[in-house]
């Protein structure tokens, strides 16, 4: 051979999730501009664009040059200032509107005995017995207070002032909720929290837009994680209707493909998850437990071969401990002694598993095989117990640890597949009002409607629980400028946007250049929370009304005067 | 999983905003498929804004990424290589034209142009990787007529003797079991070429073992 490669004969590819750990956008994304301004160009223009940077004069060049880079980097520029505004902030921060706070509406309840909460929404709260514990670890006895409130629309979600973004494997989502609680627990104004292992039964009553179908909207349940500034995927919402006919369209019907492809999508997501689930447990190999030394059976018949040669070669890891080791017949094995009285030549060992052996005697006459345990006594078989159980307690550690990253690993499978779901399901809508005109309305509507449902999960602590679904940000691009009537441009304010449609809130750093995601076809109000508590209000139809096509556009914001607005006049302000 | 997920999400949205963009221009909209839009309408997309690059990003990383490392078989120079092939990309995605291939086989081209660069550059042997179990098959062979072990050893051999394209042919078209239709794309030769290429190098090997 003339060597002028290696070879692996072996090869097996990396695991998708070994390879999808490797990802970074952001990093490409990042170098890729570095890069571009040492070779004197921002990324992604036009040739045409180039063309115009590479031929005009060397000061008109240069002035476009810069205008083209900080088009081009402005974006993360923004993205930098804006993650650290907000980071100035608490992670729940309710604008300063203290009349509109949502209230907590307060229940006692027999901590020993636990007992039902029903709210004046519908929505129910199951607490278990003996379920609290005070900060030193205690069991609470007596009546406790549960604080409780809902936030159910983007108004609440703006009052409450609770973020709705999530950060999954690099890529921030909105969240689009289908209901939100949060939950207190008090004796004597002083917080209780949850024992270990026990957990409230909450069924949240909402009201939430779905397609009109056999199959529940797709939501999964988060818990929000104040200390670490994020909300915590902990299951799927176990959603159920409470006011729905299913109505499934025949052939014919001018929704029928797109209802066929929904349902195909499920199914095929259905299949897919429950091979993955299957196959998860294979990812990681299990820990080997150990296998305990054995002990001399009362009936059974030992023997005192030498069989120390062929341990060692048969069973290399047991050769230790197990070298001056007497030996037993197998239970299984029914041979009588008489039958292994006699002169073998040879003595052949076989491991067959962790402690059991095939033995074969042969003689020139005759061959016999039978299944044998090694066995120690004495301290031999003390020492090999101390080893037991230490090996014991790593296997139960490793056990833990295995236990931990198989669960980690279906629960990301879950949360996939549940994203994955609520995203067939809103392309199903999308795709229905697509389909919808003038004329065909009656035809389409009764298959989107807003439905009454419930939301059950467990909520093993106390805070803020969302029944929500992650939707990735509209992708077109242009940057906003925001200004009062007086002319004064606004910036270094938290922005608020709402969508029609989807039940959420998007807090945004309002810049002197704020590039703003949207979808033009889409109604989206935007307000602002000034300094002297007046609402700044930029209408749907000032947003619809501009140039697709202009890339910076400028925004003059209408006022709503009031200072400390009621919740009433702040509900019709808001509304659209 | 996520892979699949973003790609959707983004496909959705895009094809949603081509949709309205024919809706206003005032052109008459019957309906489309949500997955209508074309790779071709991405990158021209990708060409104007870098953040529509995610997608193409998303969708190729890993077979990028499978490619490469089975000419390195090591995970971190992997990934380095990998980071260099999509910034490449990303650097010169306004050079790329659409003329009858697709964009994977121009981001293979390059990915090779990168693993070629880093092999120069350090001066190492680089590493041809296949599953020897797979041998017998992918060479249309019976097991029983030959010891696997002396098969593989051949095959090893006559690997070895070939030019660096010609090596390429044969990973891509023995290991990685691709369509002689993407071979010829990636490495810009004709179809027609490419197998009879891979042909008589077959042929050479079944000579070898007297079958």
């Amino acid at each position: 051979m003339r060597d002028q490669y290696k070879f692996n004969k072996n090869y097996k590819d990396p695991g998708d999730e070994q390879i999808r750990s490797h990802m970074d956008f952001d990093f490409i994304l990042k170098e890729s501009q570095r890069q571009a301004m040492e070779q004197g160009g921002p990324i992604s223009t036009s040739a045409r664009k180039r063309g115009r940077i590479f031929y005009a004069s060397a000061i008109a060049a240069s002035a476009l040059l810069l205008i083209l880079i900080s088009t081009s980097v402005f974006s993360s520029s923004y993205e930098e200032k804006q993650t650290e505004y907000f980071a100035q902030k608490h992670y729940v921060n309710p604008p300063n509107i203290e009349a509109a706070k949502p209230i907590f509406a307060s229940y006692k309840v027999p901590a020993y005995d636990g007992g039902v909460i029903e709210h004046e929404s519908g929505s129910k709260i199951t607490i278990p017995k003996e379920a609290f514990e005070y900060k030193n670890g205690k069991v609470v006895t007596g009546q406790v207070d549960i604080l409780y409130r809902e936030f159910h629309d983007f108004i609440d979600f703006f009052l409450s002032g609770v973020p709705m973004t999530y950060d999954s494997l690099g890529q921030t989502y909105n969240l689009e909720s289908a209901g939100m609680v949060e939950i207190f627990a008090e004796q004597g104004g002083q917080r209780i929290n949850i024992r270990p292992g026990k957990s409230l039964e909450v069924e949240l009553v909402s009201v939430v837009e779905v397609p009109n179908l056999n199959v529940p909207p797709s939501f999964n349940i988060y818990k929000l994680n104040e200390t670490e500034r994020k909300w915590e995927y902990t299951n799927i919402d176990n959603i159920e209707y409470l006011e729905v006919k299913p109505e499934q369209v025949s052939i014919g019907h001018i929704a029928y493909e797109f209802q066929k492809e929904y349902f195909d999508r499920l199914i095929e997501l259905e299949v897919l998850h429950k091979d993955l689930l299957r196959k998860v447990n294979n990812s990681i190999p299990v820990p080997k437990e150990p296998v305990r030394p054995t002990q001399q059976r009362e009936d059974a018949l030992v023997f005192n071969f030498d069989l120390k040669s062929q341990l060692k070669e048969a069973a290399p890891v047991l050769y230790g401990a197990y070298k001056d080791a007497l030996w037993q017949l197998h239970s299984s094995e029914k041979i009588q002694r008489s039958e292994l009285d006699h002169q073998w030549e040879t003595l052949e060992l076989v491991q067959l598993n962790e402690l059991d052996f095939k033995l074969t005697l042969i003689a020139a006459d005759k061959t016999q095989t039978i299944l044998i345990n090694p066995l120690l006594v004495g301290s031999a078989f003390q020492k090999a117990m101390d080893s037991y159980g230490n090996a014991l307690d790593n296997y139960s550690t490793s056990m833990n640890d295995w236990e931990q990253k198989i669960a980690n690993k279906k629960k990301e499978i879950q949360e996939n597949m549940q994203a994955q779901k609520s995203i067939a399901q809103k392309n199903y809508k999308e795709n229905l009002l697509s389909l919808q005109t003038e004329n065909n309305k009656e035809d389409i509507l009764p298959l989107i409607q807003r439905t009454k449902v419930v939301n059950k999960f467990k909520a093993d602590e106390l805070g803020i629980w969302n029944c929500d679904r992650p939707v990735l940000p509209e992708l077109s691009k242009f940057t906003a400028k925001f200004k009062l009537p007086s002319g004064k441009v606004l910036h270094n304010l938290t922005g608020y946007l709402a969508c029609k449609g989807q039940n959420t809130v998007q807090k945004f750093l309002v810049d002197r250049k704020t590039p703003m995601h949207l979808d033009l076809s889409k109604e989206y109000l935007i307000w602002l929370v000034l300094p002297d508590n007046k609402i700044a209000l930029l209408k749907p139809k000032d947003i619809k009304s501009i140039d697709p096509k202009e890339r910076k556009q400028q925004f003059t914001l209408s006022m709503i005067e009031d200072v400390d607005i009621e919740e009433k006049k702040l509900r019709s302000t808001l509304n659209f | 999983m996520t892979h699949v997920l973003i790609e959707t999400m983004i496909r959705a949205r895009l094809n949603t905003k081509k949709e309205k963009s024919v809706r206003q221009s005032g052109m008459k909209v019957s309906y489309r498929k949500k997955d209508s839009l074309s790779e071709e309408e991405i990158v021209m997309l990708a060409k104007e804004d870098p953040a529509y690059f995610d997608f193409l990003y998303r969708k190729y990383f890993q077979s990028i990424f499978l490619f490469i490392n089975r000419r390195t078989d090591r995970e971190q120079l992997t990934k380095d290589i990998v980071q260099n092939t999509f910034i490449k990309a990303m650097l010169n995605i306004h050079k790329f034209e659409y003329r009858g291939f697709p964009f994977s086989s121009w981001l293979y081209r390059i990915a090779l142009n990168e693993l070629n660069q880093y092999f120069r550059d350090k001066n190492t042997t680089r590493m041809i990787s296949f599953d020897s179990k797979e041998i017998p098959e992918t060479l249309e062979i019976d097991d029983e007529q030959i010891d696997k072990d002396v098969l593989i050893s051949i095959l090893m051999n006559e690997i070895d003797q070939l030019k660096e394209t010609d090596l390429l042919l044969i990973e891509m078209h023995f290991f990685e079991k691709r369509s002689y239709r993407e071979i010829s794309e990636i490495l810009d030769i004709k179809e027609g070429n490419a197998k009879v290429k891979v042909h008589r190098i077959k042929e050479r090997i079944r000579k070898r073992i007297n079958l």
